[in-house]
């Protein structure tokens, strides 16, 4: 057999070929997209996990700041990796009013302001359901219901104090669970184990205890049915 | 054929990618719950020890309530009949202890006959009604909160196999009259308070030596101010530092064969170490800017200090000859007095927030995170932990006059322990007794 | 086939590896700018504006460089490192000028000497020093009144001072001893270029330990913050 007859069956299914080319081109564009949104760090080599952004509650703080002690004390970064216009949005205001100050101004008169002030911050946005931690500005189905899953299991997440200050730097675990219709845990596993007993048993009764959670929205009952939630513990502090 | 299989594979790999997959939610930031454990009123069992039952009881609760593992239970609440209940396994009800929430219950009992006194103590597992220990201790009435310290010393190393704090002592500066600061100890809960460097001068920035024998301290009383060693045994003070400018804020080398301090001989504030006795001067710190209050880590390689270099202080570390320094904090612009835990893990320090109220805080030196511990309680200052880095002494000025409080290291269950009248100021917790 | 594949995978290949490039820190600005700075440190007294803005700009350059926005801090870090120049120019011109001054200053002093008969026996005690929060730095208002202390003390010849660094309450003790002790330095460096002999002028700092008010207020603490002059037998 010639080289042409041997390849003879690709000669008929271009078609295959544009659909390579075209989505080589839209991952580079993508890739690309990816590095100008400065995003691309973040993901830390798991490419196929995507941190889901939770309802954002409460007023941001500057960077330059000591902490305060409650909770909404650094809203963590936005993850939302779907680049659609509307996140798009989100990003920009969520960035406007969290960390990036003015510096345009003469740094004297910003800290006399600052004195002055004592602090007043952004316009407080955010849904009514949100949690402080979170960092969206606007629910989107899936965090919707992602951080009502997020607030119940939080809300029973206690460790026993047997675990000293320096384990709790490093103990982390991964759970996957999948939920039915109606909210109920169908099933449990650890996708990761934190190598501590006491640890991983006040994960599961944590989980167990939150349950069973609000119905999943209609259209993602079948994914999270199947592909379940995934539920990443670890034990420092915010 | 193949070649068809890797070509659908290929075209699946590539249209696969960010668009699809399981989410996840991160979670952090744990309830700790302490153990719950109740401890019911210590039984008086010779009839004749009715003050050292109250003294005991006391003791024991604010023993362990400090320990920062337990939750000890509300005496008001228990159901049990003390009268029917003795010490032993077999005469204790322990459903009326699960009912008020307890999963360890404590029994103690004191017998005196004069001046002896005999204790007995037990723990339990309320669930199973195990006895998980039981001790017993002798001695005279004088001697009775140091068996109660021991029993509880005990139960925390039974819990978390790290001793109790109960025998450490804090070593602070205190102020009673306008012209002159004395050095003054106390037990960790504030008892037995002495003041025992009083020589009219200020006195000031007291530290431990490495071994608890002694204390460092800078006095006014010859000028200077020089630096002093007082020995605990002799109550005699010698002169370890008394180069022109200032000699302050020593901080002993955890192995005991150095002690770092804040030297001007060279007309600029710098950190320097010394040997113990004070001999062989080595300068550390080479700028412009005021470098001062070392603190050493707890394997002597690091230490961190304070630093202006970059306009306003700020807590910096470099190795213990002096190289490599290298700034920590990035927020706020006034921090000072660092204290590394002697488990390594933070560096406490003190802070100006931009409320300009000076609170508490911990940096974990490899990460960079800042942790806040004391809000909206006064001026709070002075950081220093105990031993075994699960708790801090500081100075408070939140009832008005400055007072020492202890709490746990991550800011919860704070309490006032100085008894006396008089502006309470730089505490430094000891290390454990030899 | 492997013709068509190849140039896909080397657009692929391009883009991964334009993924993993790291942004591009402005090192040598960096080191410049610092290097730069820590020169300047003793221009904080001789040209205390320029000094401020110059660390102001830098400052604003680390803040950038922490957010990763580098071609903004590039921009800064070359600022910082201008006004540096700048303030350190203004130091040595005004050092300059001063020199001629002291030069030209003993001059009135043979006149007085000459009118001692018309009673102006100058002034009669040391006045205190005061200082800004944080600050080691003399204003026009200390200066005069160092020049009356060195009046005095010209007119009091052999008589010794004890100088005295004093700070208010805010800030440890530590950090305060060694304030106190910069601003004692810097007036008897001030004195010192006014002609008095250094070995009259000793210097001890009380840090936050002596205060003249104990009160918790802008009053208390500004009246805290102070250099004395104590008179040694």
């Amino acid at each position: 057999m010639d080289i042409r007859e041997q390849y003879a069956y690709l000669k008929p299914q271009p078609m295959v070929w544009i659909s390579i080319l075209g989505s080589a081109a839209a991952h580079a564009g993508l890739i690309i997209l990816l590095i100008i949104g400065g995003l691309v760090k973040d993901s830390g080599g798991r490419e196929h996990v995507k941190i889901t952004a939770l309802l954002k509650k409460g007023k941001p703080r500057k960077k330059e700041w000591l902490p305060r002690k409650e909770a909404a004390a650094v809203p963590a970064p936005p993850k939302n990796v779907r680049p659609s216009k509307e996140a798009k949005k989100t990003d920009s205001r969520a960035h406007k009013t969290s960390s990036r100050v003015d510096y345009s101004k003469d740094m004297k008169s910003i800290l006399a302001g600052l004195e002055k002030e004592g602090g007043k911050e952004d316009s407080g946005e955010g849904s009514p359901d949100g949690v402080d931690e979170g960092t969206a500005l606007i629910a989107e189905k899936g965090n919707e219901y992602m951080t009502k899953v997020y607030s119940a299991v939080k809300g029973q997440y206690s460790v026993p104090k047997v675990i000293t200050e320096r384990e709790r730097q490093f103990l982390a675990a991964t759970v996957v669970i999948t939920i039915n219709a109606r909210g109920q845990i169908k099933n449990l596993t650890f996708e990761k184990r934190s190598g501590n007993q006491v640890y991983d048993s006040a994960i599961e009764a944590a989980i167990r205890r939150a349950a069973p959670f609000p119905p999943p929205p209609a259209e993602l009952v079948d994914k999270y049915a199947s592909e379940g939630i995934g539920i990443e513990f670890d034990a420092r502090r915010m | 054929m193949i070649k068809r299989i890797l070509l659908v594979v290929g075209v699946g790999l590539l249209l696969s990618g960010p668009a699809s997959g399981r989410e996840y939610i991160k979670i952090t930031d744990p309830n700790f719950r302490p153990y719950p454990i109740a401890i019911p009123d210590i039984k008086d069992m010779s009839g004749t020890a009715a003050d050292l039952v109250r003294k005991g009881t006391e003791t024991l609760r604010f023993d362990l309530g400090v320990a920062g593992v337990f939750k000890v239970l509300d005496p008001r609440s228990f159901i049990a009949d003390p009268k029917q209940e003795g010490l032993s396994g077999a005469s204790i009800n322990f459903a009326d202890w699960i009912n008020v929430g307890a999963e360890g219950l404590i029994k103690v009992g004191i017998y005196r006959s004069g001046k002896n006194v005999a204790m007995e103590g037990h723990l339990f597992d309320v669930a199973s009604g195990k006895e998980l220990l039981h001790k017993k201790y002798k001695g005279n009435t004088a001697g009775l909160r140091k068996m109660v310290h021991r029993f509880a010393d005990a139960i925390v190393r039974h819990f978390t196999g790290s001793p109790g704090v109960f025998f450490t002592k804090i070593v602070f500066s205190k102020r009673t009259r306008r012209e002159s600061k004395e050095i003054c100890i106390m037990d960790f809960d504030g008892r037995n308070e002495r003041c025992v460097v009083k020589n009219g001068a200020i006195n000031l920035l007291p530290a431990w030596s490495a071994s608890g024998r002694g204390f460092y301290y800078s006095s006014y009383l010859h000028g200077g101010p020089h630096l002093y060693l007082y020995d605990l045994k002799t109550k005699k003070s010698r002169v370890i530092s008394k180069s022109p400018g200032l000699n302050i804020g020593a901080s002993a080398a955890p192995d005991g064969k150095a002690v770092a301090l804040t030297l001007s001989r060279d007309d600029n504030s710098e950190v320097y170490r010394l040997g113990a006795d004070g001999s062989r001067p080595r300068r550390l710190t080479r700028d412009w800017a005021i470098d001062s209050s070392p603190s050493w880590s707890p394997d002597a390689k690091h230490i961190a200090f304070v630093s202006e270099r970059s306009g306003n202080p700020q807590i910096y570390m470099m190795k213990a000859d002096g190289s490599g320094a290298k700034r920590l904090t990035f927020q706020g612009n006034y921090n000072q007095t660092p204290d590394w835990s002697p488990r390594g893990d933070f560096i406490l320090f003190n802070a100006r927030d931009e409320r300009l109220v000076y609170d508490i805080f911990k940096i974990n030196p490899t990460t960079g995170e800042i942790i806040r511990l004391t809000q909206d309680q006064g001026n709070n200052e002075h950081p220093t932990f105990a031993p075994n880095g699960d708790l801090v002494v500081f100075s408070s000025t939140r009832t008005g006059e400055s007072k020492l409080y202890i709490m746990n290291a991550d800011g919860t269950n704070q309490q006032l322990i100085s008894r006396g009248k008089g502006e309470y100021t730089t505490p430094e917790w000891g290390p454990w007794p030899e | 086939m492997l013709k068509r594949i190849l140039p896909i995978c080397s657009v692929l290949a391009l883009a991964v590896l334009v993924a993993g490039c790291p942004k591009q820190i402005p090192q040598p600005e960096i080191d410049a700018a610092e290097q730069a700075m820590v020169d300047i440190e003793s221009t904080k007294d001789c040209a205390p504006e320029t000094y401020q803005a110059a660390k102001t700009m830098m400052e604003r350059a680390r803040a950038l460089l922490k957010e990763e926005r580098y071609e903004e801090a590039k921009t800064a870090l070359i600022a910082a490192k201008r006004l540096a120049e700048k303030a350190q120019k203004e130091c040595d011109e005004k050092r300059k000028a001063e020199e001629e001054a002291a030069r030209k200053q003993p001059e009135p002093e043979p006149v007085a000497k000459e009118v001692e008969i018309e009673k102006d026996a100058g002034p009669d005690r040391m006045v205190t020093v005061y200082f800004g929060f944080n600050e080691a730095t003399l204003t026009d208002e200390s200066r005069t009144a160092l020049n009356n202390n060195a009046d005095y003390l010209r007119n009091h010849e052999g008589q010794r001072v004890q100088i005295e660094g004093h700070c208010d309450s805010r800030g440890s003790t530590e950090y305060n001893l060694a304030l106190g002790e910069r601003r004692a330095m810097a007036v008897r460096k001030y004195l010192v270029k006014l002609g008095v002999n250094p070995t009259r002028l000793e210097i001890i700092s009380y840090g936050e330990e002596r205060p003249v008010d104990p009160g918790q207020s802008e009053d208390a603490w500004s009246q805290n913050r102070r250099a004395e002059f104590m008179e040694l037998r």
